[in-house]
């Protein structure tokens, strides 16, 4: 899977002006690379990501999977896919309150109607969720929340994985853990793509880009 | 898990919120329902109240209480009596256009005598009856003896028990249908019968007709105006030519009736109109601050793969699964508040009341119910598509 968006722009009419979000950004993402977008507050990291991801309509470019132009797809047959081939880590809090941890995490696959117990259950225990298996969102803390958001990502196997400052509110230990599994998924053959403004997840990054005040440059290791 | 469950957990994780639109769409349909069944029930009585007096002109005693006791007797069940010469009867008779008639005698029990409150005895003439006996219940075809009565369906005395009346064991051989009306709680027997009966009252020392040879009066005369004749007419022929009576139109006997069930109805229908209105209201205030509160939840939704269609088929099932609650439980808190309370909305309103048949009152249910589940999925209709057409990326970073 490559995923390629060309000339990305993203323009918001607020009342009083119209502001610009991304200029003309270009990025490529493949199979077996991870991706690490750097860059400060409010530069643009995470409209693009959702750009990226199907959730945003950008003004102007175009998002390929592949050879499928994403934004030309229909809404149901673009949800179908980002429930497949997808993988979505959100910034802050990602968990649905009237659903355990164990099915929080199992929702996409619900959706799908596919089996996913033991992969959930390998997750959980990868995570170090399992003893919260039974629990309520409300009964966890923000580094668990997170754990738990990137873990529903990766449970459909997807192709490709976005995941916003996955290590915001984890400590030293679980950013390394959320960041070495994200890696191997890279490395079992996903295309992983990471927005964070912390040096830890470049480490991992087989391909780095920075965004400055909309502006995206790949940079060279 | 299966999917289809998220909105059931979304309702039970949320019993406050499930709670206060439970109750909403249950009021609105409580007012509705029961409204409308009430109303009903008032109609039916009032058409089942003139049936029953199945008489074009009633001839009562001239005094003014007369009348207003007899609107007692038929329609607040309070008994009553009053008395005039028995000849006003063969007089009546004799008027061109009467096309027949019959007699009645009114009597009221001793306090506690027999049931727990005064029932009003009713004596009418066998031979000449047109307003009693067509209404039995159950097939009675023999002719009443001395001390057999009817009763009417509010009576819970048993077809072939007795009543002890003034001293005198009355065996009941009949009861009659109901008609939701006063009549429904009188005793019925021949005017012989009465007549016992007021001896024995006499005997007892109760003496309800000590001014009056009980041989030599009636209380009111039920007459049928002939095919071609006008009412009217023989009404006026009647007034005019007989001293000592008024002749009423039976219509006329229920024209207050009519016009206080019209301003009771219109009342019902301003609740009615206002409890909608103020439950769509809230129903919609509720769902749409719903939508704003649960915005981040629905996005989290669409990054798993929910489509727009599925994130408004979700919040349209959550409505339309509260509004059935509310409208199961509204029915149930009407049904009880309506069907038992029959009586007690009779008497406190003054209208007859004769509640509708399981028919009629399943198509008000119904009305009712989807009444509430199309408002509720009207009020939710704007929070689903505002949800499902919400930048995901925008409420994402929202307060991040």
């Amino acid at each position: 899977m490559t995923l390629t968006a060309k000339s990305i722009t993203k323009n918001y009419k607020t009342r009083r002006r119209q502001v610009s979000v991304i200029y003309d950004g270009d990025i490529t993402a493949k199979s077996g690379e991870l991706t690490v977008i750097s860059g400060r507050s409010g530069s643009g990291k995470t409209t693009l990501l959702s750009i990226l991801g199907g959730l945003t309509k950008p003004s102007g470019g175009s998002v390929f999977y592949d050879e499928n132009d994403i934004y030309s797809m229909s809404d149901d047959k673009l949800s179908r896919y980002r429930n497949a081939e997808i993988g979505f880590v959100p910034q802050g809090q990602g968990a649905l309150s009237a659903l355990t941890v164990f099915e929080n995490l199992i929702l996409p696959a619900s959706l799908s109607g596919s089996k996913a117990k033991d992969r959930a259950e390998k997750l959980l225990e990868r995570l170090g969720l399992s003893q919260l298996r039974d629990a309520y969102p409300r009964e966890l803390s923000g580094g668990e929340l997170r754990r738990l958001s990137v873990a529903r990502a990766l449970i459909n196997s997807p192709s490709v994985i976005f995941a916003d400052e996955p290590t915001n509110d984890l400590d030293d230990e679980n950013s390394e853990l959320v960041l070495q599994l994200l890696k191997e998924q890279a490395q079992g053959g996903a295309a992983v793509v990471i927005v964070s403004h912390e040096q830890a997840a470049l480490k991992y990054a087989d391909v780095t880009y920075r965004m400055d005040s909309g502006r995206l440059q790949r940079e060279e290791k | 898990m299966n999917i289809n469950t998220l909105m059931l957990k979304n309702l039970i994780k949320r019993p406050l919120r499930t709670g206060v639109l439970v109750l909403t769409a249950a009021l609105m349909t409580a007012a509705m329902f029961g409204g409308q069944a009430a109303a009903k029930s008032m109609r039916n009585g009032l058409d089942s109240l003139e049936q029953r007096l199945g008489a074009d002109i009633i001839a009562l005693p001239e005094e003014a209480q007369a009348k207003t006791d007899l609107e007692n007797i038929l329609l607040q069940g309070t008994p009553g009596y009053f008395y005039m010469n028995k000849q006003v009867a063969d007089r009546i008779a004799a008027i061109d256009g009467v096309e027949k008639l019959s007699a009645q005698y009114f009597l009221v029990s001793a306090n506690a005598e027999c049931c727990t409150t005064k029932v009003q005895i009713i004596g009418f003439d066998e031979e000449s009856d047109f307003t009693v006996k067509p209404w039995l219940k159950n097939t009675y075809s023999g002719r009443l003896g001395d001390n057999e009565i009817l009763i009417g369906s509010e009576l819970s005395t048993k077809v072939g028990s007795t009543l002890s009346l003034y001293g005198v064991e009355c065996k009941t051989v009949g009861k009659l249908e109901e008609t939701g009306t006063g009549l429904d709680t009188a005793v019925y027997a021949t005017n012989e019968t009465v007549q016992g009966l007021i001896k024995a009252s006499q005997e007892k020392g109760i003496a309800v007709l000590s001014k009056h040879d009980p041989e030599e009066v009636i209380s009111s005369v039920y007459i049928k105006v002939k095919d071609g004749f006008d009412i009217n007419d023989v009404l006026s022929e009647i007034n005019q030519t007989i001293d000592g009576v008024q002749a009423v139109r039976t219509k006329s006997m229920i024209t207050g009736t009519a016009d206080k069930l019209t301003v009771f109805s219109k009342g019902i229908g301003i609740v009615t109109i206002a409890a909608c209105i103020i439950s769509a209201v809230i129903m919609t205030a509720v769902f749409s601050a719903l939508a704003g509160g649960r915005r981040r939840e629905f996005a989290v939704l669409r990054t798993v793969g929910f489509s727009r269609k599925r994130l408004s088929s979700l919040v349209l099932s959550e409505s339309f699964t509260v509004c059935l609650a509310g409208a199961l439980l509204g029915l149930f808190l009407a049904g009880v508040a309506v069907f038992p309370f029959g009586r007690v909305i009779e008497k406190s309103t003054g209208l007859p009341y004769l509640s509708p048949d399981i028919g009629a009152a399943a198509g008000y249910a119904a009305f009712a119910a989807v009444a509430v589940i199309l408002t509720g999925a009207l009020s939710s209709a704007w929070a689903a598509y505002r949800l499902s057409h919400a930048d995901t990326g925008s409420i994402l970073r929202e307060g991040d």
